[in-house]
């Protein structure tokens, strides 16, 4: 028996040691530098695939005709109007978005599809409203063949600023900014004022007056066409000097197929791909050979786009054996590091255009002090935050910025001559805290004395009613995140005297507690959340939004109110498109104001890793603003 | 026999509305706003409302909570499962291929865990304390008490990681596949999780075969069988056997009703596209309608798997009274 066990636990070990074993021996990383804009040709790579690699014939790496993606899962909303994964977003993206009028180009500006637009033009009307007229180029094409004309682009817009489609569940901002979109969305009218087709090849968006200026018009005029034949049969588009509308027997209904059908699996389309199937949280695209090109008249060689869940803990594993060609956006230090160390992997990176904080709510408790939400910024050491979260694959920011903006790119400099730089500095954040009301021991009288401050947290900072200086965090769960937080604040808030405790939810509760926390009332119990941002190509701080008269609702979600901001905020939002150098020098004020006002300490800006098997070339063109989806012209698989 | 079977299933119909009635509730009583969760975060203010009211009189949460229990039952009684805000659309849809996914699993995860621990059980008891049967008391020790996502994890970095012999997990693309490559491929998909699952679950079923067998063997019909001068083959299969297979009927027949219930870890782990993988997800994402049809599909399950037990047990030993 004894001899048996003996033997049993060999094997065990045996069994163990086996499955620890490193996948790969380390070599020098293949591709790691930033790019914004597309390489004219596929980077060569000289590294020779590894044994494993070359052993399995079938392995979707080796497919040359095949590009397959590693993902989380899917919902599987295949058109806009569903959803917020990103995942279905990058299948939107290859089927519908690379025909609108305006797209973002990868250095994250908004530039004219030339491929779909011959020509335009913009002029004021007399009464002041800006009417951009895009005459389209002949002969595009859906991807069933039936001609694609202004009729598509114009209905596109009406049905997704109808009050038929939020009824048919589809959320959608498309129209706002156009002249009598709130009428029109609201239903008061029929006929959207703002929208005119002119001809088979000429329509007109009409941007109100009251929107003008606008720094970021053209995101305003855009929109990517869709199927009216299919979409709502035998619909017609009537056109008035009034505008624009849907002559339908019954558009609530058509919609309703649309998202009981197309939703899911879009039958006739415009982009590079068109849709095969959505099976087992796998999508299957096939090259769609009416495509247009994209805005600069590239098309895609890859014939087929398998995008396919896989466990996420393995996923660098997957692409390093070829079970899979890309995997995009990772963050984590020990997959970077396992990646770089394959050779059968190319990896690309480029710091996020975004950051991960911790925000406060600046309208109530503690943290409506800006000097208690500066004391806390002072209170952990960022440095040790991505160490911990990203492995040290990361950055840090000082205020709301990304290091991929343009304007930080023109202008990066003088900011960070402008900001206060700021890390753990206990000192410092005693003696913000000695200009708060939370300045006195227990009695309420005595002066707080910091040296008696000890991190057991026996020793706290009270105001003069006798309450304790306490901070309130709410985290999500299972994230790295929290737990750094947990880690620095419980142990340097105290010497501060500041009583600091974490509890972890779900993001429903993140919802209520953050979002929607100035609905609470006497229930209100958090002040501080850790989340992330990324940012859009239109930075507009207006929309996105810290505009005191959003305070009262989701939007401001820090309740934060400041003139002083409000007032640069209008300044920028009002430029001229133009007006570059003007937005930089207010882009810079706001920072500075931002920074001073606190009410969000960033933590974090990622370094994000893109992951591709060796087969694949052009990887390196994904940038901030373009996924590997954006960059599909670019991106191609050859045998090496 | 049959007036047994019909008052079981009337006992059986205030047992699930209990049921129902409880999980409705416990779902109602989970904090969290379902539609807020739902919708985007960039739409405008107004905006949001506007889609906040639709969704809000879509899902049927403007009504009371006694009608909504009402109208979620009898819609569940036409195959309206209810709306899923975790996918935003119906129930039957999402659950449907999860569930055949499964299916397709568990179908062979059981057919090995049958084919392999009552030979084995057998074997064992018949055997005891021999060499054959002190190896499959450790081994069913060992993956008894070994967490799946450890096995999981190891079986992964062997056969995915270090010799690449199988993928990583996921599920076949079958649109670009037909024929033989088809069926291959669903099968390289299948291996690991099946393994995983069956050395799991033969563990106890080993155990409960072999613990019958013994206490089969030990019978005075047994001797008198042997005394008979039978073969040992016939006293093993025709007398030991089939008096043992009372208790392992119950274990076989919970068995085959476990064919719907997914495994939530290992199937997140190989990523399987499985209803245990869409509830963990349910969950983490509040989405209660789907919560609370796929609690109750398993209630129905499991009493229906107790009635099924209960009645093939009374066939199986005349002895058991069911009057």
């Amino acid at each position: 028996m004894k001899k048996l066990m003996a033997l049993l636990l060999v094997v065990a070990m045996v069994f163990v040691f086996a499955a620890c074993q490193p996948a790969t021996s380390p070599v020098d990383e293949a591709t790691e530098s930033p790019a914004t804009e597309p390489a004219e040709s596929p980077a060569d790579e000289s590294e020779e695939p590894t044994e494993t690699a070359e052993s399995t014939g079938d392995k979707a790496g080796d497919k040359l005709d095949t590009l397959t993606v590693g993902t989380p899962d899917m919902n599987g909303d295949f058109i806009e109007g569903f959803g917020n994964s990103a995942y279905d977003a990058a299948i939107r993206d290859l089927l519908h978005n690379y025909t609108g009028l305006v797209v973002v180009d990868p250095a994250g500006e908004f530039v004219v599809n030339e491929s779909a637009v011959k020509e335009y033009t913009a002029e004021l009307d007399e009464n002041g409203n800006k009417v951009y007229t895009w005459t389209l180029n002949e002969g595009l094409l859906w991807s069933d063949g039936s001609p694609l004309t202004a009729q598509d682009y114009v209905f596109a817009m009406l049905y997704q600023a109808s009050p038929q489609w939020v009824e048919a569940g589809a959320t959608s901002s498309v129209g706002y900014g156009l002249l009598g979109y709130q009428a029109y969305n609201a239903g008061e009218t029929d006929v959207f004022a703002g929208v005119k087709l002119v001809d088979d090849y000429t329509l007109q968006f009409i941007i109100d007056a009251a929107e003008l200026p606008y720094f970021y018009e053209l995101s305003y005029v855009t929109v990517a066409p869709a199927p009216m034949a299919v979409y709502a049969p035998g619909a017609t588009i009537e056109t008035t000097e009034e505008g624009s509308k849907i002559v339908c027997d019954d558009l609530l209904a058509a919609l309703n197929n649309v998202t009981a059908t197309e939703r899911f699996a879009p039958t006739v389309v415009s982009g590079p791909y068109k849709f095969v199937s959505f099976e087992n949280q796998t999508v299957t695209l096939e090259l769609n050979e009416n495509f247009m090109g994209d805005y600069q008249g590239n098309k895609p060689t890859i014939q087929y786009i398998v995008q396919k869940a896989i466990p996420q803990d393995t996923n660098h594993d997957a692409v390093i054996a070829g079970d899979v060609d890309i995997v995009a956006g990772n963050i984590e230090g020990y997959k970077i590091e396992a990646a770089k160390a394959a050779d059968t992997v190319v990896t690309h990176s480029y710091l996020r255009n975004g950051f991960g904080y911790l925000a406060m709510h600046c309208d109530w408790g503690p943290t409506a002090d800006v000097n208690v939400r500066w004391a806390l910024a002072y209170l952990i050491d960022r440095n040790a935050v991505i160490d911990y979260v990203l492995g040290g694959y990361g950055g840090i920011v000082q205020a709301e910025y990304g290091f991929a903006q343009w304007m930080y790119e023109e202008a990066g400099a003088d900011l960070e001559e402008m900001l206060t730089p700021f890390n753990l500095n206990v000192d410092k954040a005693n003696e913000l805290l000695d200009q708060t009301e939370w300045k006195y021991e227990a009695d309420g009288t005595t002066p707080f004395d910091a040296s008696k401050a000890t991190a057991d947290g026996s020793y706290l900072r009270y105001n003069a009613e006798g309450e304790p200086l306490q901070i309130h965090h709410m985290g999500t769960e299972e994230q790295d995140v929290t737990d750094i937080i947990e880690i620095q604040y419980v142990a340097n808030a105290p010497l501060a005297g500041i009583a600091f405790d974490v509890t972890r939810a779900d993001f429903n509760a993140l919802l209520d507690n953050y979002y929607y926390g100035y609905e609470l009332g006497e229930d209100r119990y958090y002040n501080t959340f850790n989340l992330a941002v990324t940012f859009s190509a239109a930075f507009d701080p207006y929309m996105s939004s810290w505009h005191s008269s959003k305070c009262g609702t989701w939007e401001n979600s820090c309740q934060l109110a400041d003139e002083q901001l409000d007032e640069i905020m209008m300044q920028m939002r009002a430029l001229d498109p133009e007006q570059t150098d003007e937005f930089v020098d207010l882009w810079l004020q706001y920072e500075t104001r931002w920074q001073e006002l606190m009410p969000q300490i960033p933590l974090y800006s990622n370094e994000y890793y893109d992951f591709a098997y060796y087969t694949v070339d052009g990887i390196e063109n994904t940038t901030p603003f373009a996924n590997w989806e954006d960059v599909i012209c670019y991106i191609s698989k050859s045998a090496k | 026999m049959t007036r047994y079977i019909i008052k079981r299933i009337l006992i059986l119909i205030p047992v699930l509305i209990c049921i129902t009635i409880i999980l409705f509730s416990i779902n109602k009583l989970m904090p969290g706003d379902p539609v807020k969760a739902m919708l985007p975060t960039n739409l405008k203010a107004e905006q949001y409302q506007a889609a906040y009211d639709a969704m809000y009189e879509k899902l049927g949460l403007d009504k009371s909570l006694p009608e909504q229990y009402v109208r979620w039952m009898l819609n569940m009684f036409q195959g309206d499962f209810g709306w899923s805000t975790m996918n935003n659309r119906a129930v039957a849809d999402v659950v449907a291929e999860p569930i055949r996914n499964t299916v397709i699993l568990n179908v062979g995860v059981i057919i090995l865990q049958l084919l392999i621990s009552i030979p084995i059980g057998i074997h064992c008891a018949v055997k005891r304390r021999g060499l054959f049967d002190n190896f499959w008391q450790v081994f069913s020790l060992i993956t008894w008490s070994m967490p799946s996502f450890f096995l999981s994890m190891c079986l992964l970095y062997i056969f995915a990681i270090n010799l690449g012999w199988l993928p990583f997990g996921g599920m076949p693309n079958a649109s670009l596949l037909s024929g033989m490559e088809y069926v291959l491929a669903w099968l390289k998909h299948l291996i690991l999780p099946t393994i995983v699952l069956t050395l799991i679950s033969i563990a106890s079923t080993i155990r409960i075969v072999r613990n019958a067998m013994i206490d089969a063997l030990n019978q005075d019909y047994i001797r008198t069988a042997r005394a008979k001068g039978l073969k040992e083959k016939v006293v093993v299969y025709s007398h030991a056997f089939r008096n043992a297979l009372i208790p392992v009927s119950t274990v076989v027949v919970g068995t085959v009703f476990s064919l719907f219930a997914g495994s939530t870890i290992t199937e997140t782990i190989f990523a399987w596209n499985g209803i245990g993988k869409v509830l963990i997800s349910a969950i983490n994402a509040r989405d209660t309608m789907l919560i609370s049809t796929m609690n109750t599909f398993f209630s129905l399950v499991s009493v229906l798997a107790v009635l099924v037990s209960d009645i093939v047990y009374g066939l199986i030993d005349p002895r058991v009274r069911l009057s």
